[in-house]
């Protein structure tokens, strides 16, 4: 993770303090136990894109075409650092700015880390799926973010979402993962 | 004939299952389920009466979501929804001979420190629940699926001021034993119950099974009837349907687990209908209700439960107390309140228990900032809380929003202090400390000081407070006026304990008032008074405890005059030699070593020189840093453990040699995250490299409205605004702040940076554009030289 933690924070070679700092953040951060909430629905080709079944959720644009080509279904997963999580950072940040700065791209490995972790759970479960994508990548609109976060019940692992799609806890994630 | 509610839930007693997740299978649209109490009458009836038929005694009306924001939403007016679900519900529980309980929910929004509302915010959403509830003839309360204690703490205290109704609460917990936001079950158990709860309890959450720790821990607190009222197990979502994955049958067996633990109500939530129930009932009937008589003498925050007894003594940190404090001084009036936050988590790093909040200085409105400090710290820094101040009006207020239970410092032997403490403290179930002495003063002998502490206590149960709430401190008078004075304490300790058998504290430092090398001192006696038993200590954290002999012999009163000590101690302080340290101190902040540098400011900083250590010691570091950093040859982690060691560095300089005479700082900027934007750490980093150049920064925080923003500007009149916006879809909030502040403060320059901000945007709005925490640097720079 401390490779992944340094790429988030632009950093090529790791210096002696980063290097110390990483160490640090990646011990506090090891408290933080990840959780991830997902729903499964039937993908549905209609003109204006694919929509999810049992829902009013359509996936507009070119990329959701290309990622989802061919998939039978749609996972949608919500995935959070929990709120403890934003708690630390706050606590770091009051006394040492720099680790929680560094804690922060800690924060980022970890969650990213996870996701990989819970595709390889969705794909024991679902067989043969795609790569995640998320709203606001390419032409995928970000206002999707709210609907698919009411149908798949993030509130259930305490994110919450707000007017502006931002996702709170801050280390949250919301992705979109087809079954073929 | 029914008995009274709270007669009743002492038995074995049976609530509901659950209604959303029952509404869904009748197909009906339940975004807002409570919208059905009026449209679909008979639809609510049914499953209520199903419930009612299985066995429920008690069943929640349908009006989880019912509060003012939500209800906006809908047709219907607040008080149509809540009417009608609670008729619906009577109209059932008649039948039966059922109680009904108003059922409310959490506000649906996050409390700070992780969202915007306030505690006052979240309160007036209950109390409109709670006008509307009071004479609807329900039996009682219920607020249940609640994360945050302080939102369960608003909640209950709306539904207690303004009904008669008994109020029952639940959280949802994790397998941990804790909520989502952290909350321990001893804490809410604790917290819940000074309140005045009823009943306390879990509901949803994972599953009987994942509930059976906070269950545990709920029952091990309680002197009240403790409830559960789990999921069906783990809920998935399945093409749209939800699916839960125990069926009613084990259930039940779950559910007998939890009667033996000691919830002695039970009933169901998501996923369990009247089979769950019917379940329950045949696997738990015969299990007899016990009453829990556990009273537990503990003072906690939302996560952190200490108790008296487990340590002795427990440390109460004494820093956060603007007295000869001028940096103190001035975050308290900039509402700086990151910078107190920073002293309370090194406090808790260094060891404290509890932190003391003491804000009392003159020309501020000591209950806002009190109760704004309050706030901003008790999330964070996650110790209980000793609310320290003479004013009544903040004290109350202070205490109310206090996210736990607290200690109250302080009260004295006079009525008038008695009336201004006690009741508060009776209200939200606080500790007291009581200071051994009266409205002539501090009694000179021991005597007067139990004196004194048994007038306290007849004081205190007239206001039905008990004694096991009061904390008596004798009061330390310095050994430089009276050698006996360090006796006297020792004395006073034993006798409060022994006589009165009641706690003691301590604020210790005084004794060596007067004296050289007062931490030997301190340090002697803290070790004296903790074996004389002291239940706590009023302390900076990082004293440890000593033996030093002379000191030793001084306390004990065999040291006349002090002389001894004096000679052995008196005019040793060591003036290291150092070399070229203003190279040291650069080095230093190059390096990000932050207690070398203050090291090597204090050895060489003196009255005379200071002003250059700051430019060429401490602003050369950080300038050469920032050119190391532009250049690639350092990144951002060095750049800002550069920035903190020169802020620790100045801050000694400022504490030690500017002080009072606020030395102007270079110019006012207000910093702030523009509305919807819930990510704060690129403005943080801004805020921690900027402040180290000599800028008075006022940090607004995140999601920040313009119109607050705008205010900010009336208040504090910046030289400069800086905001920050990360997402496209927030950016248009950063816009509509720079119109509002353009429009009425043409002249106050505004910078903007941010994830999605361009230099080509910047300028179409006529913002500054910085695309860095450096850059901004460089801007103020250039724009502060031009005044």
């Amino acid at each position: 993770m401390t490779k992944e933690a340094a790429r988030y924070l632009g950093i090529k070679e790791v210096d002696e303090i980063t290097a110390k700092y990483i160490e640090e953040a990646e011990k506090e951060a090891s408290v933080i136990v990840p959780a991830y909430i997902s729903a499964c629905f039937t993908a549905v080709k209609e003109e204006r894109g694919i929509k999810l079944e049992g829902t009013d959720i359509v996936l507009e644009g070119k990329l959701a075409e290309n990622h989802f080509y061919g998939c039978k279904k749609i996972i949608s997963v919500i995935a959070t650092l929990g709120l403890k999580s934003e708690i630390l950072l706050k606590k770091v940040f009051a006394t040492n700015a720099a680790k929680a700065v560094v804690l922060d791209a800690v924060y980022t490995a970890k969650i990213e880390e996870f996701l990989d972790k819970t595709e390889q759970e969705l794909s024991e479960k679902y067989g043969n799926i795609t790569g995640r994508i998320s709203c606001g990548y390419g032409d995928l609109d970000i206002s999707v973010q709210k609907k698919l976060f009411d149908v798949t019940d993030g509130a259930r692992i305490g994110v919450k979402i707000n007017e502006c799609y931002m996702l709170t806890p801050n280390k949250s994630v919301i992705a979109l993962i087809g079954v073929k | 004939m029914k008995k009274e509610f709270t007669e009743f839930i002492k038995g074995r007693v049976y609530l509901d299952g659950g209604t959303g997740s029952e509404l869904v299978k009748y197909g009906v649209p339940t975004l807002h389920a409570e919208v059905l109490n009026i449209e679909r009458p008979e639809l609510v009836r049914e499953i209520h009466e199903k419930y009612l038929a299985a066995g429920s005694d008690v069943i929640y009306t349908n009006t989880f979501g019912c509060n003012r924001r939500k209800a906006d939403l809908t047709k219907y007016t607040l008080k149509e929804l809540i009417e009608a679900g609670i008729r619906n519900a009577k109209e059932s529980a008649e039948k039966y001979g059922g109680y009904v309980l108003y059922d409310c929910g959490p506000t649906g929004e996050l409390l700070y420190p992780y969202g915007r509302m306030s505690f006052e915010e979240a309160y007036c959403l209950f109390a409109e629940q709670a006008e509307i509830v009071k004479d609807s003839g329900a039996d009682g309360v219920v607020i249940e699926t609640v994360s945050d204690l302080q939102e369960m703490r608003a909640a209950i205290l709306a539904f207690k001021e303004i009904t008669n109704l008994p109020v029952i609460c639940s959280m949802t917990f994790e397998e941990t034993g804790r909520t989502f936001a952290g909350v321990s079950a001893e804490s809410f158990a604790l917290c819940a119950q000074a309140l005045g709860a009823a009943a306390i309890g879990a509901n949803c959450g994972t599953g009987a099974a994942g509930m059976k720790k906070a269950v545990d821990s709920l029952v091990r607190h309680a002197r009240v009837p403790v409830f559960a009222k789990p999921n069906a197990g783990l809920p998935r979502y399945e093409n749209g349907r939800t699916v839960y994955d125990v069926d009613a049958e084990t259930f039940g067996l779950q559910m007998r687990e939890l009667a033996f633990a000691g919830a002695g109500i039970l009933g169901g939530c998501c996923g369990t209908d009247e089979k769950y129930i019917a379940c329950t009932v045949r696997a738990t009937a015969d299990i007899p209700a016990v009453e829990n008589k556990n009273y537990t003498d503990a003072v906690c925050s939302y996560s952190r439960v200490v108790n008296f007894g487990e340590k002795q003594p427990i440390v109460i940190g004494e820093r956060v107390n603007p007295t000869n404090k001028p940096l103190l001084k001035q975050a308290i009036i900039d509402d700086n309140y990151d910078y107190i936050l920073s002293m309370c988590v090194e406090q808790a790093e260094q060891g404290a228990d509890l932190l003391d909040i003491n804000l009392g200085m003159t020309g501020i409105d000591e209950r806002e900032k009190l109760v704004s400090a309050v706030a901003h710290i008790q999330g964070v820094a996650d110790l209980p809380l000793v609310i320290d101040t003479s004013k009544k009006e903040a004290l109350e207020s202070a205490v109310r929003v206090t996210d736990g239970i607290c200690v109250i410092n302080s009260v004295s032997a006079d009525e008038k202090s008695a009336e201004k403490v006690f009741p508060v403290a009776k209200k939200y179930g606080s500790y007291i400390i009581a200071l051994c002495m009266d409205e002539k003063g501090i009694p000179s002998d021991t005597e007067g000081r139990i004196a004194a502490a048994k007038k306290i206590i007849a004081l205190a149960e007239k206001y039905g407070v008990g004694k096991e709430k009061l904390i008596f401190d004798p009061l330390t008078m310095a050994v430089s006026v009276d050698v006996s004075n360090g006796i006297k304490v020792l004395e006073s300790i034993k006798r409060l304990r022994s006589e009165l058998g009641v706690k003691t504290a301590l604020g210790l430092s005084n004794i060596s008032f007067g004296l050289p090398d007062r931490a030997k001192i301190n340090a002697a006696f803290l070790k004296m008074v903790t074996e004389e038993g002291v239940t706590a200590v009023i302390i900076n954290p990082v004293l440890k405890e000593g033996d030093d002999p002379a000191a030793v012999k001084l306390l004990k009163g065999e040291d006349e005059a002090c002389r001894e000590y004096i000679a052995l101690n008196s005019g040793k302080e060591i003036k290291r030699e150092t070399q070229s340290l203003k190279h040291d101190i650069c080095y230093c902040i190059k390096k990000g070593q932050t207690s070398e540098a203050v090291r090597a400011v204090k050895e060489e900083a003196t009255e005379e020189n200071y002003s250059e250590i700051i430019e060429s010691g401490i602003i050369k570091g950080l300038n050469e840093l920032g050119a190391m950093y532009e250049k690639g040859e350092a990144f951002l982690p060095q750049l800002i453990a550069g920035s903190e060691a020169a802020k620790a560095a100045l801050d000694y300089i400022k504490e030690k040699y500017i002080g009072e005479k606020g030395e102007s700082n270079k110019g006012t900027v207000i910093l702030a995250t523009v509305k919807g934007d819930v990510h704060d750490i690129g403005k943080n980093i801004v805020k921690a490299v900027t402040a180290n150049y000599g800028y008075r920064i006022i940090d607004l925080g995140k999601d920040v409205p313009p119109e607050e923003i705008l205010r900010a500007a009336e208040k504090y009149l910046p030289d400069a605004v800086g905001l920050s916006a990360l997402m496209t879809t927030t950016i248009d909030n950063m816009t509509d702040t720079v119109r509002l502040l353009k429009e009425r403060y043409p002249k106050i320059p505004v910078i903007v940076g941010g994830a999605v901000v361009t230099k080509t945007y910047a300028d179409g709005i006529g913002a500054i554009y910085s695309k860095d925490a450096q850059t901004n640097v460089k801007i103020l720079e250039k724009l502060f030289a031009k005044r």
